[in-house]
């Protein structure tokens, strides 16, 4: 089935709008490692899920992948915030077992020997179909309403969390709450994106955004700006020389980080 | 009525005691010092008070209800180190304290920040800001959280003698809004001048009396040893002292 621009284009834009709105609390909490642990837990799932679907049948690939990570995201975000063990190691070692894990399983599979995890990895917008908008409309939806509803307490929590918890806020909620979101955010990217260009995504925007914004409304405008006009060129240069899409958004958005932060720290 | 009330708290780190069978209580509008050698349990106590650190036995009471309401304590600790990685502004970083806010009043943000003399710097970055700066914009957070008791873990650390000034100003203030503060600080003059009752916290020795007591050198020499205490009794004592700690005739 060919995959039509305009499906391509609102998934990018949708998936930019996301990680512009993530990426500086992302930065921001000092824990960026857990972009790539949870893009990695998230090949492990996919791997299982192939096992057991096929990639046409989106809901179900979805839904068990979203469920593997999520439960890989939760023990993770568990650990770490009873620190029993230091949260770089703990997202060091989940890294490279779930990429190991995942790679065993697509070898030892027999149903799903046709697929290249390659496609995952990097990311194929061939594989999109139109039952992804409604799977990135749903971590969007809740992502926008966590932090309009919200945003202040997602903002001292990210400060200082433990004076604010002291005032009362439960803090854990917001620290398995973000993790979650998160995780929900990179299975819904691995189509286009690819599970190693997620992290470009995810990260990209808030550093940007971060480095030039002198508030804190300016850094998240910056980052869902930076996101947004990145993402749609870095696809529309993909599509114009026929590359990945997902490597070429990726190469791009960090061509245009640099490019900024450069061109920021000479004017500035 | 006690704003809060401690009874035969206890707490240890593994098998290390740090607290035993620890009772207080904090009036409304009282200032209660702290004070206690490193190692004394002093910030643990304050983290249990402040839902950091369970307790193992014993009890808080805060206003009469087992835990606090939302609002109501303000913590500021010398371990604060808050992340400054969101590009924030004074104000923005201020009216953080608003989220729990326990007035009716709409408080000001112009007015917490001139409370901590720092109304000029309203739209500076928090980052710009010296760790001085820092503490006293934390102070003014807390202000605008309006809390009944402020719980204050060292908080003169890094201030110089404006920035203490403008600390024990701020708690005289919220004094006479009826508002109440828990504080551990080894400024043992400023807190002998401003605090109404100080606690010496030692593991498992504790007394709460009047602050006279502290400047009896035999207490002082059985519970608390440290360089205030020492220099409290060189002023107490005069030069004598030094010899005879040191058995110089």
């Amino acid at each position: 089935m060919e995959t039509s621009p305009t499906l391509v284009l609102i998934l990018v834009l949708s998936l930019s709008l996301l990680a512009g709105l993530l990426s500086p609390f992302l930065l921001a909490q000092r824990e960026t490692f857990i972009a790539p642990t949870l893009s990695h837990a998230t090949f492990l799932g996919l791997a299982i899920s192939l096992s057991l679907f096929s990639p046409e049948q989106t809901y179900y690939l979805y839904a068990l992948t979203l469920l593997i990570t999520l439960t890989l995201a939760t023990f993770l975000s568990h650990l770490s915030f009873k620190r029993h063990l230091p949260s770089d190691v703990l997202m060091g070692l989940f890294f490279s077992v779930s990429m190991g894990a995942g790679f065993l399983i697509f070898h030892l599979s027999s149903t799903n020997h046709s697929y290249d995890p390659h496609h995952y990895l990097s990311g194929d917008i061939l594989l999109l179909d139109p039952a992804d908008i409604f799977l990135i409309l749903v971590p969007l939806s809740l992502v926008c309403g966590a932090l309009f509803h919200s945003f202040s307490r997602w903002v001292y929590f990210v400060v200082d969390a433990p004076t604010a918890r002291a005032a009362g806020q439960r803090t854990e909620i917001y620290h398995y709450a973000f993790i979650i979101l998160l995780g929900l955010s990179i299975v819904s990217a691995v189509k286009v994106s690819g599970i190693i260009m997620a992290n470009t995504m995810f990260l990209a925007p808030g550093l940007f955004a971060l480095k030039i914004a002198k508030n804190l409304r300016g850094a998240f405008l910056a980052s869902v700006l930076f996101s947004l006009i990145s993402a749609t060129a870095g696809l529309g240069i993909s599509l114009l020389f026929d590359t990945p899409a997902g490597a070429t958004m990726a190469c791009f958005q960090c061509l245009l980080l640099f490019a900024g932060l450069g061109l920021g720290k000479r004017f500035s | 009525m006690a704003v809060l009330t401690a009874k035969n708290l206890y707490f240890s780190f593994g098998r290390k005691t740090i607290l035993e069978d620890i009772s207080f209580t904090l009036g409304v509008g009282e200032i209660l010092g702290i004070v206690g050698p490193n190692g004394g349990g002093k910030s643990s106590l304050l983290k249990i008070i402040v839902g950091h650190l369970p307790k193992d036995r014993g009890s808080l009471s805060f206003s009469g209800k087992p835990s606090p309401e939302k609002g109501e304590l303000a913590y500021l600790s010398f371990e604060a180190n808050f992340n400054n990685r969101l590009p924030l502004t004074c104000s923005e970083f201020i009216s953080l304290g608003a989220i729990y806010t326990q007035s009716s009043k709409k408080m000001d943000i112009g007015e917490a920040l001139d409370c901590v003399d720092l109304g000029h710097k309203a739209q500076t970055p928090v980052e710009a800001l010296s760790d001085g700066e820092k503490q006293r914009m934390a102070l003014a957070r807390c202000y605008l959280q309006s809390p009944r008791i402020f719980v204050f873990d060292e908080p003169s650390k890094g201030l110089d003698t404006a920035g203490e000034d403008c600390l024990f100003e701020f708690l005289h203030r919220a004094r006479k809004r009826g508002q109440s503060a828990l504080v551990v600080d080894h400024n043992m003059g400023q807190l002998l001048k401003h605090c109404d009752n100080i606690i010496c916290l030692n593991k498992t020795i504790h007394w709460h009396r009047a602050r006279e007591d502290l400047r009896e050198g035999a207490t002082q020499e059985k519970h608390y040893h440290c360089e205030f205490e020492h220099g409290l009794l060189h002023e107490r004592e005069g030069p004598g002292l030094h010899k005879k700690y040191r058995g110089i005739s």
